[in-house]
Formats: structure tokens, sequence, C-alpha cells
């Protein structure tokens, strides 16, 4: 094995251990109507975007728990 | 000495040449010495065209590449499932609670995988939880890792699967599992015990990565990493019947090589998975080059090259008596921290065994110098240990290349300090009726 070379199979286990350290979800959004193309493919890694994303899912979740709460 | 011992002396220099370069992989290079040891081999007498296949097939020892095949289709049907991250963030949720003890559990962990699978892939499970837990402590990784590579070297000498050489060894010489463990457990311990306080101290000096805060605690869940609960619990249990199995060995008397088989073949029927994955999993290098270099000791032995190695080791003998088994400690490992620890094993195996029909010295009492030494050794410099070399591609995937020099300041210390104690322990082992 070279120095350069790092088993294939570290990626998958990192994975699969990255998800249990630290939880996170994969989602495609679609490319709504009338957005530049080159801007929109740009936010796949703008950490602002991300962040953005991470609050809304907040909220959504603190929403869904609120009201499943209040329908109980 | 005569042309024909010349003549492999000199192929067997080349060989090792090639080895160290590492500019071709190690089994290609294994390949080509097995090639121009049947084609000299032929041409000198020493091999004969018409029983060529069977003098070759004498050579090996297919017990032990049977045993090497069966446990990396068993660790790998096993590790598929899970069960190693399992255990590693189980062990992690229930006493990682600071850094310190966190880093104390990583290391343990690791020489307790590394004795039950391959140094490789213990390096890839522990490198990459690791990682992943120092990413969320914000914790630099690189000394943790390095040490993690170290780690895997001292689990590589506890158990008799736990390392191609001691399986070679122990088949050579019929050794037991039990028997094999009675001898290298406690110095695994005495190993650990000593090198773990010098580790935790210098990894207590370890910066904070900048960036975001470290969280304050590590929450995980280890069964996140289980797909399949089922095959997590079938291949679990026959991993463990296996390793029962190997335990009992030396009052059920069947063949290492046919219970790893055997329980490879089981791990394949019921393990859940497909076998095609395995298979390509399966670490094929290491077979060829075991089976090739077998054929090239084969040769060295027939041309009298043995003979002259036994020679000189005989005359320090004569020299230093008491010295035999330590000294096997550094003549395998010095070459291991550059070489394979295979072909040191293989080579010095058939040494020792003249040694000892020459001088009446115990064989018994000269070998596990040879275990210790090729396990150990290779820790000495970046390019001695696959497990090393893992740690180096994975630290320099986190952005973080090491030096040779760093390499020598943090690992030497710790690598030196255990050839020690291996070689005090042999003395001491030797002077023991």
């Amino acid at each position: 094995m070279s120095e350069e070379e790092l088993p294939r199979e570290y990626a998958e286990v990192e994975s699969r251990i990255e998800r249990s350290v630290s939880p996170y979800i994969t989602v495609r959004i679609p490319m709504p109507e009338g957005v530049d193309r080159e801007e929109f493919l740009k936010l796949e890694n703008d950490p602002r975007f991300i962040n953005a994303l991470s609050r809304y899912t907040r909220r959504w979740l603190t929403r869904k728990a609120r009201k499943s709460k209040s329908s109980f | 000495m005569t042309a024909v011992t010349l003549i492999f002396s000199m192929l067997f220099a080349l060989i090792l040449l090639f080895l160290v370069t590492g500019e071709h992989h190690r089994s290609v290079v294994a390949l080509f010495g097995a090639l121009l040891t049947v084609v000299f081999g032929l041409e000198y007498g020493l091999l004969h065209l018409q029983s060529l296949w069977s003098e070759l097939v004498s050579f090996e020892d297919i017990d032990v590449l049977m045993l090497v095949i069966g446990v990396m289709i068993l660790a790998e049907g096993v590790a598929r499932t899970g069960f190693f991250e399992f255990i590693g963030l189980s062990l992690v949720r229930a006493v990682g609670k600071s850094f310190r003890s966190l880093s104390l559990i990583l290391i343990l962990l690791t020489i307790l995988f590394s004795s039950l699978l391959s140094n490789i892939t213990s390096m890839i499970i522990m490198g990459a939880l690791t990682v992943s837990l120092l990413r969320k402590l914000r914790v630099e990784p690189t000394q943790l890792v390095l040490y993690e590579a170290l780690a895997t070297n001292v689990g590589g000498l506890m158990l008799m699967v736990s390392s191609v050489p001691n399986l070679v060894v122990a088949s050579e010489f019929n050794i037991g599992f039990l028997e094999f463990a009675e001898v290298a457990l406690p110095l695994a311990f005495i190993l650990s015990v000593a090198s773990i306080p010098l580790i935790l101290r210098q990894i207590g000096t370890e910066p904070l990565l900048e960036g975001l805060p470290a969280e304050s605690s590590i929450e995980v869940d280890p069964w996140s990493v289980i797909r399949d609960k089922k095959a997590f619990y079938r291949a679990s249990a026959l991993f463990f019947c296996v390793i029962i199995l190997f335990v009992l060995e030396d009052f059920i008397k069947v063949p290492l090589g046919l219970i790893a088989v055997g329980g490879a073949t089981a791990m394949l029927l019921l393990g859940g998975h497909r076998p095609e994955p395995i298979f390509s999993s399966v670490d094929w290098g290491t077979v060829f080059f075991l089976a090739s270099f077998y054929i090239i000791v084969g040769g060295l032995e027939r041309s009298g090259v043995i003979a002259v190695f036994a020679d000189m080791a005989i005359k320090v003998l004569g020299l230093y008596p008491m010295a035999g088994p330590a000294l096997n400690v550094w003549i395998c490992g010095l070459p291991s921290s550059v070489l394979d620890n295979i072909p040191m094993t293989l080579t010095l195996i058939p040494v020792v065994r003249r040694v000892s029909e020459s001088t009446g010295f115990s064989l018994m009492k000269l070998i596990w110098g040879i275990v210790f030494g090729a396990n150990l050794g290779g820790n000495l410099t970046p390019i001695g240990s696959p497990a090393g070399i893992i740690a180096l591609g994975i630290l320099r995937r986190e952005g973080r290349s090491v030096s040779w020099g760093e390499w020598f300041n943090l690992c030497a210390p710790v690598t030196l300090l255990q050839l020690l104690l291996a070689s005090v322990y042999v003395t001491v082992l030797s002077v023991i009726p």
C-alpha cells in the first residue's frame, strides 16, 4: 500500500459513524423556476444557506411538536 | 559460499530492495521473486521440472493460508454489520465523558479490535471514529490517530489470530491458541500499562481546533450504525462461535485453518451479505504475498542461504548466549520498520530452527523474539506498518500532513520503550525453566 492511498472502505465507515456522532440528512431540492442556475447550484456549498436551512428545520420541528401537543 | 548460495543471496537482497523502495505492490514483488526462485532453482538443480508443483506446494503452509483467508472473510462479514462501530460508540457513550477518558477508551478499543481484526481494518474503524468524535469536540486529532496506529501493533501481538506473523510462527511450531495467549497477553498488558500513561500525558497537550465552539458532551446512538439487526446478531454469534472454537482447538484437535474456513463458509451462508463484496474486500495481496514468500524462503533453504544466516547467528549466540531471545526482537524488529514483517518472520524461522539444532538452544525460547519484534518494529517509521500508513492517509484527508520528524518525535520513543520491554520479557521467559 502506498502512502497516498486510503482504502475506499474508510469513506463508508466514516459516513456511518459521522451520522451517529453528528446526525444529518441529505435532501434533494429541485431548482425553482425563474432562478439563476449557477447561483442555485452554488447553494450546495454555501454555509449561510445551510445555516438558514438548519434554523428553519428547528422552527419546523418545534412548530410540529407544538401542534401535535395541542391536538393531543 | 557456493555460486548458487551467492546468486540466491543476491536475489533475496534484490527482493528486499524492491520491497523497501515500495515502487511496486509487495505482492507483485513477491510473485516476481518466487518466479525467479523457480527459474534459478530449475537452472541449478534445486527444483525439478517433473515434480515442480508438488515441490512448490511442499514449501507452502496450507493451514496458514486457509487460516488467513478464513479469518479475513469472517472479520469482513462481521465488520459489515457495523458490529465494531457499535461496540466503539456504545463504549464512548458509556465512559467517554471527558477528553482524557475518551482518549483512553479509544486506545484500549484499538488494542482490542486489532487483536481480532487485521491492523488495517481496525485502524480504518478507529480512525473514522476518532476523527468524527474529535471533530465534534474541536480537538486536533493528529496525536491520538498516530498513537492508535501504535496501539494496533500491541493488539496485533496478543492472540494467535491477531496478525500474519503470529499465525505463521504458531503454525510452524504447533503453538496452540491458549498457549500463544498465555505468553503474549502478559506482554501486551505490560506494554499497555507502560505506554498508555506516556501517551495520555502527551495527548493532554492537544490544541483545540479553531472555529466553532466545542460541544460539551457527545451524544451518540450506537444502534444507528446497525442497518440489519438480524444480520448483526447472526454474524456476531458466528464470530464468537469461531473464536470459542479457536480457544478449544487444543482439545478438539481440528486444524485452525479448517475452523477458519468452516466459519467463513457459515458467515457467507448465514451472515446476510452477498458474497461478492466480501470476497472483493479480502486482502488478496497479503495472501499472494505470503504464498509467494514461502516459495522464496524454500529456495533460500535449498540454496544454502539460510545455513549462512544461521552460521552467523550461531557465532553471535556463541559470544552472548543469554542475549539470543532479546537479539531476535531487534533482528526482526529493526528491519520491520522499513520492510514488511512477513518476510522477516518467514526468513528467520528456518534460521532459528538451524541455530537450535546446532547449539541445542531451546527453539521455543528463540521464537518469541521473532513474534514480538515483527509486530512492534513497524512502528519505528511511518512506512513500517500498514496501520501507520492508513493513519497518515486519514490525517491527510483531514488536511494534516505528518513529517518523518514528527513521527519520530511522537512514536519512536514509545516504540523503542516497547521493543526494550519486549527484549526484557523474552529474556525473562528464556531463564524460566
